[in-house]
């Protein structure tokens, strides 16, 4: 070997850096996958480990920034995909990894699972908006799939009963995490739709793992979910938490508590609206009978040469009758309702002259002792008039009468 | 919500059959008949009719809203494989079909 001259001799520091600069041009943003070794996590909250296979190792690190937003305990011997740059760490004159992300190797399999099936039953067209079936407005009765025990079912009967205490709840217990858990979600399904007394169904679990939450990602799931003839609600895990099932049901809810707030409207409010009706009722009975009485009363006046009297008289009772059996009904409903107070303040707005006039009735009188004209006949073609609206007065000359 | 095959312009019908329709469908003939009674349009023994049978049908919704009772069930499959509901602690109960419609 030549002796070689000052010129391409380096400093171990030089053929570090070049060593460095190659590397790290070389592997960034590389997957590995293998086994956890020597995991130490240091006082300063950096965590070193090795990751290995049965033939090579390498040092990893990761910083106490980015391990912050790895949702991953890491221990020896756990099978881990990382993601991440080589770096070179000059004084020691070593190679590393150093991670960016850290997915526990099963995990990884189940999320590759679920994106292609996500992707497949997507272009079947399982998703369909247009498969999606709207929700009954008021449920009788709610099927709930779920299990027995635990958080969900307690928060879904606990919304359900106080919103709406007179919706019957029927549960139909199942597993909804292990081996078998997935079959058991698809009869409980199958079982309540073949019950029938059903308007709609909760199917779902709270928060977990994503292991824990895999049943509800399972194909079968999806499809039963899809067949069912009762619409189906979605609540599995939490808000971030999206599953098959949440894309196959008729509507996903972020978890079960919103489920069950989703699924029935609160009693309070539906009571509300039974009284706005009863009021609206009322007043358009009076309304309808005022109009009446007034149409009559004019009737009286001027038929009565015409008409037998005794037909008046029969339908002006027929009103002063209905007149009594509407202020019975009326003070029923200003029992009920909550702002009575408002009411009575509209009942007095339409008994008064004013609120006939406001409806669009008019007061016709002489001009000018402005004695109110009730008969027509009375009027002669060129004589002043004065008519009271609602808002103002008009004055007129009358240029026919028809005094029929 | 589609009608059940009841037709919705025959008022006999409809008042007949009010035990069997849901809670929507008597609210929506609640609605049809107020809004019937505000068009103004009406006879007047035709908005008596709507008016009492407009008081009648909220006293069944009312009626509906407020009967609470036992109601949580869970659904099993007996050993013969047949449906049946049970309370939620495994004992067996009366299928309760009745009581959804007691409320006059």
């Amino acid at each position: 070997m030549q002796s070689p001259g000052d010129a391409s001799v380096l400093t171990v520091s030089q053929l570090t850096r070049q060593i460095k600069r190659m590397l790290e041009q070389e592997f960034v943003e590389v997957w590995v996958s293998g086994e956890i070794s020597n995991y130490v996590k240091h006082s300063s909250g950096h965590h070193y480990f090795t990751i290995k296979d049965d033939k090579a190792e390498m040092p990893c690190t990761l910083w106490k920034r980015t391990a912050a937003g790895i949702n991953v305990s890491l221990k020896d011997g756990m099978k881990v995909l990382i993601f991440g740059d080589i770096n070179v760490y000059e004084l020691r004159g070593r190679y590393q990894l150093n991670v960016a992300w850290v997915i526990p190797e099963g995990v990884g399999q189940l999320e590759i699972r679920f994106r292609e099936l996500k992707e497949r039953l997507l272009k079947e067209g399982l998703f369909d908006e247009s498969l999606k079936r709207p929700l009954p407005p008021y449920p009788n009765t709610i099927g709930i799939v779920t299990s027995p025990t635990g958080a969900a079912i307690r928060d879904m009967i606990n919304v359900i009963t106080r919103r709406m205490p007179s919706c019957r709840i029927i549960l139909c217990p199942v597993a909804v995490q292990g081996p078998g858990a997935e079959a058991e979600i698809v009869d409980g399904i199958r079982m309540l739709n073949e019950y029938g007394d059903i308007d709609l169904m909760i199917v779902g679990r709270g928060g977990g793992s994503l292991e824990d939450l895999w049943a509800f990602n399972e194909e079968i799931v999806a499809r039963a979910i899809r067949d069912s003839r009762i619409p189906i609600i979605s609540a599995v895990g939490h808000e971030v938490d999206f599953t098959i099932s949440d894309f196959a049901a008729d509507l996903r809810a972020p978890t079960p508590s919103a489920a069950a707030e989703l699924a029935v409207p609160d009693r309070a409010e539906v009571l509300n609206r039974l009284d706005a009706y009863e009021g609206r009722f009322g007043r358009a009975l009076r309304s309808q009978l005022e109009n009446k009485r007034t149409r009559l009363e004019s009737a009286s006046s001027s038929y009565f040469l015409r008409r037998p009297e005794n037909i008046i008289s029969n339908q002006k009772q027929l009103v002063d009758e209905l007149s009594s059996r509407l202020s019975g009904a009326l003070d029923l409903i200003l029992e009920r309702t909550v702002s009575g107070l408002s009411v009575l303040e509209e009942k007095l707005t339409a008994l008064s002259p004013k609120g006939v006039l406001q409806r669009g009735y008019a007061v016709c009188r002489n001009y000018p002792d402005l004695t109110v004209i009730r008969d027509a006949g009375k009027i002669r073609p060129g004589e002043t008039i004065s008519i009271e609206l609602w808002r103002g007065a008009l004055r007129g000359t009358v240029d026919e009468v028809d005094s029929d | 919500m589609a009608a059940n095959g009841i037709s919705c312009h025959n008022v006999m019908t409809k008042v007949k059959d009010e035990k069997e329709q849901t809670f929507e469908e008597l609210l929506e003939n609640l609605e049809r008949n107020v809004t019937s009674l505000e068009s103004g349009e009406v006879p007047l023994e035709e908005a008596l009719r709507l008016f009492e049978e407009g008081m009648k049908l909220s006293k069944v919704l009312r009626s509906r809203l407020v009967k609470a009772e036992e109601k949580i069930r869970k659904l099993v499959k007996s050993s013969d494989g047949a449906l049946e509901l049970r309370s939620l602690d495994g004992k067996a109960v009366e299928e309760d079909s009745d009581d959804d419609e007691e409320y006059d």
